[in-house]
């Protein structure tokens, strides 16, 4: 029988590949009688999900502190001196 | 319909954008340099770029797609510089010593994860994300890496494994510490609570 930190490796290893059918049968069985895995089940998906709309959301952290005033004076700089070059 | 491409202002791009696109860059290289850096590259290489840009996307989607790419290329070649990838970072014994935090000696949960109702709400909640994007922010730079790679930018093991030179076993036992850190870690951070 497999116990919670087996099967809280193939819940994860199948996201990445098939389980065999022998691993596939002991993780089913394991989650029936298991809340604990259960709910690790819930929180895989939940971090899938949000790892899926990272990008859209406020995810990217809007209050997060952003390019410092140096680095964005040097970035303006660089642009400027290729714009100068293309021209 | 994306408005159509205005006019090539790279100082405009900078000012729009460069604090997201810092920020993106900042959540997957952990390294406020490098992720200046990043920006730099990519906003000079939308310049060299600009005649191509159709605007089929926005601006911000177009530049986000090139600072993938620049961050992919850090990557990869960051996979080759020994001081990135230490020898002595072993994956199975990392995932191991987390695992004697989190199960007891017959491999079962210590404070088992709880079932919430209805799991996808915290995907609208402030207090979710700040708590996920702390807990992101916590994991170690190779697991940040693989599994950046992997869940954001949906990379197929395989090629994760082939392009930070990692073997296929080793990726796994990386994406299940990272997983098992993060899911950890909300435990800590977030409360569930779906009456908001």
């Amino acid at each position: 029988m497999l116990n919670c930190k087996d099967a809280s490796r193939l819940q994860s290893h199948s996201y990445e590949r098939p389980l065999s059918a022998r691993e596939w049968i002991g993780l089913k069985l394991h989650l029936l009688i298991c809340k604990g895995c259960r709910g690790f089940a819930q929180q895989l998906k939940l971090i899938r999900q949000a790892c899926r709309r990272i990008d859209e959301s406020k995810g990217v952290g809007a209050d997060a502190p952003g390019l410092s005033p140096d680095a964005k004076t040097h970035i303006l700089k660089e642009l400027a001196s290729k714009q100068g070059e293309k021209t | 319909m994306a408005s159509p491409p205005s006019s090539c202002d790279p100082a405009a791009w900078l000012t729009e954008h460069g604090d997201y696109l810092y920020r993106y860059a900042l959540l997957k290289l952990r390294d406020e340099a490098a992720a200046e850096d990043m920006v730099q590259e990519t906003l000079l290489a939308a310049l060299s770029a600009w005649e191509r840009f159709s605007g089929q996307s926005s601006v911000r989607t177009w530049l986000t797609g090139i600072l993938k790419h620049k961050i992919l290329d850090l990557f990869r070649s960051r996979a080759k510089e020994p001081q990135y990838t230490p020898a002595n970072d072993d994956p199975v014994a990392e995932l191991a010593a987390l695992e004697q935090a989190l199960f007891d000696a017959t491999g079962h949960w210590i404070s088992p994860p709880q079932a919430w109702a209805d799991p996808e709400a915290c995907l609208d909640q402030q207090r979710f994300w700040e708590a996920f994007m702390r807990c992101l922010e916590g994991l170690a730079p190779l697991h940040a890496r693989v599994f950046h790679l992997r869940e954001m930018e949906g990379y197929g093991t395989e090629e994760i494994c082939n392009e930070l030179d990692i073997s296929s076993t080793n990726c796994w036992v990386v994406l299940h510490r990272a997983r098992l850190g993060l899911q950890d870690c909300l435990k800590t951070n977030f409360e569930y609570s779906v009456n908001e």
